[in-house]
């Protein structure tokens, strides 16, 4: 396996041995990199925000080629979610995650674990807009570009997010 | 000028009138956007980029689009008009069928060549990504100092500003923004027809008529991953009688991709193109060195400095980059010389498509990429290029989830639509919905693919 291969799936035993969603999946990473992840995944803006085709690769190959990540496609109404979930239990007892403290990282995962796919792809988009972009007025264009899913409730569970992982620093600004 | 109908002719439509008496003024209006300096421009950048290189009637511009695009939206927005009845909201339709026309001003030159120097760029330097067209475009529109805003001011000020934002918004926020953004919408319906038509493939066929008159609205229900509140996402979907058609419809596209769009050697050009333009970007404040002069548009804009704003943005189009190609391929840089030189006489690089050869066997085909990375990796940007594009029967990137509306869906006799692969007797394998990527290798040397062949198949290293 390559590093990168080997790091997600430290991201999965981080998050218990599985992470539900392709969208939760991508913005999970993207804000353990913006934390200190360093796992040198290059994002740019997709449909729903931050996204690494680097990323999706990676899981591609653990699913596919290395098969120790399990992809269950869980059907919908109008088509399906992922579970990636490790075959295996992993015994190796872990120190960091990347360059993040494992104790940390677990904890950032658990809190973004516990918030819908919706408001964490508003909070990833936010990190997005103020730091890399550096939209000054990040609510408005938060609003022009996801005008069905940016309502100031969501925004608000977004911003608390960032709060929780201590990344609001950065994004509460407006 | 609005005394009497305005009237074009298109290989792919025929007669395209603009009404004089369209209730609503949409049609005059258009007719006068078309004649502004933002969308004229457009004449001056090809639809297909360097695709006329290997399909060489392939030289239909963004400006012949940009008016199908249009075409098509009065006819979607027909259907919405026959669904919508007495609540039919002409101020809405107006803003629509606006953006359609608008949706492509911008572009940049030469298609994807220019969007990957850009991305490619932004990864060496840092900072901030780089702007998609659809800003660009939005810029364009709202820009106190631009033709458009002038003309979209004068009848009513609130339209720029309701333009820029269903063009800049990801998902449609009702039934008349899904004539811009849905599977079969306005823009793909046109530059489907007409790439297929303009480079002469006989890849599917789309019968374009037969798919609008049986089209229907309907509201899906969408629940992100496993969240539990759903959205609701108003789009278009096919009656019965059009799945057959719907079918053909979307092997077309696909084929497109695969036949036109990720062609082996247009996609060495835009490789090249890429090159250049990066190698411009890094030489940008020595002009002299690359023959160009200060007030190039090419070097204003790519300079670290640049700001990328949208003054220089608007000088920049095919005939720019033409004009300084020619330029180059006299120059004093080694690298801008190679690569304009090879341009300008359509000199293609040697191609190995290691996913052609080892794509049955993902692990051989991970080995080999893994040999040839190390084989090629000082070279990379210079003699070697490397081309990964991604694509499924949807998308182009593969492992992004799928938007709903962008999905072909089809009413069944129960009244809710089923995406068109999940018919027990559909022709299209659903195996297509997943992702395949291409890998790739490009060479200025036959000498250096040989040698790149003899790595890829274990013989050397």
């Amino acid at each position: 396996m390559s590093e990168r291969e080997h790091l997600v799936t430290a991201v999965l035993q981080a998050a218990d041995g599985q992470i539900i969603g392709r969208i939760r999946m991508q913005k999970v990473v993207y804000l353990l990199e913006q934390l200190g992840l360093d796992g040198g995944f290059w994002f740019s803006y997709h449909h729903y925000g931050p996204y690494s085709e680097e990323l999706s690769d990676v899981l591609d190959g653990l699913v596919k080629r290395e098969k120790t990540v399990e992809e269950e496609q869980v059907p919908t109404e109008n088509g399906f979610y992922s579970i990636y979930r490790l075959r295996s239990s992993p015994t190796q007892v872990r120190a960091s995650l990347g360059r993040l403290p494992w104790d940390r990282a677990k904890a950032a995962i658990q809190t973004m674990a516990a918030e819908t796919s919706v408001v964490i792809e508003l909070a990833a988009t936010i990190y997005w807009l103020r730091m890399r972009e550096k939209v000054a007025d990040w609510k408005k264009e938060l609003k022009i570009r996801k005008p069905s899913k940016a309502s100031d409730p969501d925004i608000e569970k977004a911003l608390a997010l960032l709060g929780r992982l201590d990344l609001a620093g950065c994004a509460c600004a407006s | 000028m609005t005394d009497r109908n305005r009237r074009l002719r298109d290989p792919i439509h025929g007669l395209i009138v603009f009404d004089k008496n369209d209730r609503y003024e949409t049609d005059m209006l258009a007719w006068r956007l078309i004649q502004t300096p933002e969308f004229q421009r457009l004449r001056r950048i090809r639809q297909l980029g360097v695709s006329e290189f290997v399909f060489p009637g392939a030289t239909h511009t963004r400006f012949a689009h940009s008016i199908g695009v249009y075409h098509n939206a009065r006819k979607l927005m027909q259907v919405v008009r026959d669904t919508e009845g007495a609540d039919f909201k002409g101020d809405r339709a107006r803003v629509v069928l606006i953006a359609a026309l608008l949706h492509d001003l911008g572009h940049g030159p030469l298609s994807h060549g220019f969007e990957g120097a850009r991305k490619a760029l932004a990864q060496r330097r840092g900072g901030r990504p780089p702007e998609k067209h659809e800003t660009f475009t939005a810029r364009l529109v709202l820009d106190p100092e631009g033709g458009i805003r002038q003309v979209l001011d004068h009848l009513d000020p609130t339209l720029a500003d309701d333009i820029a934002r269903l063009i800049q918004a990801e998902d449609p926020s009702d039934i008349y923004h899904a004539v811009v953004s849905s599977s079969f919408d306005a823009d793909r319906l046109d530059y489907l027809v007409r790439d297929r038509y303009m480079t002469g493939t006989g890849a599917g066929s789309i019968d374009d008529e037969w798919l609008i008159d049986n089209l229907g609205t309907y509201d899906l229900r969408e629940c992100q991953d496993n969240d539990p509140e759903p959205r609701y996402v108003p789009t278009f979907v096919f009656k019965a009688r059009g799945r057959q058609a719907a079918e053909d419809f979307l092997l077309s596209r696909y084929r497109l991709y695969t036949q036109v769009y990720l062609h082996r050697v247009t996609r060495g050009f835009e490789q090249m193109v890429s090159a250049l333009l990066l190698r411009i970007a890094e030489a940008a404040d020595e002009p002299g060195r690359l023959g160009l002069d200060e007030a190039h548009p090419l070097i204003r804009f790519l300079r670290p400095d640049s700001g990328e704003t949208i003054t220089d943005y608007r000088e920049l189009d095919d005939a720019a980059v033409w004009a300084a190609v020619e330029r180059l391929r006299r120059c004093d840089d080694g690298q801008a010389r190679m690569l304009a030189s090879r341009l300008w006489h359509r000199e293609p690089l040697k191609a190995l498509d290691i996913s052609d050869s080892f794509g049955h066997d993902l692990e051989k085909l991970e080995n080999v990429r893994k040999r040839l990375k190390r084989h090629t990796d000082e070279k990379l940007g210079k003699t070697v290029f490397r081309d990964e594009p991604n694509y499924s029967l949807y998308t182009r990137a593969a492992g992004e989830v799928t938007k709903p509306h962008k999905k072909v869906r089809v009413l069944t006799g129960e009244g809710a639509p089923w995406e068109i692969t999940d018919f027990p007797d559909t022709v299209i394998d659903k195996k297509l919905c997943q992702p395949t990527r291409l890998t790739r290798y490009y060479f200025t040397s036959i000498e250096e693919l040989e040698t790149a062949r003899n790595v890829m198949l274990g013989r050397s290293r």
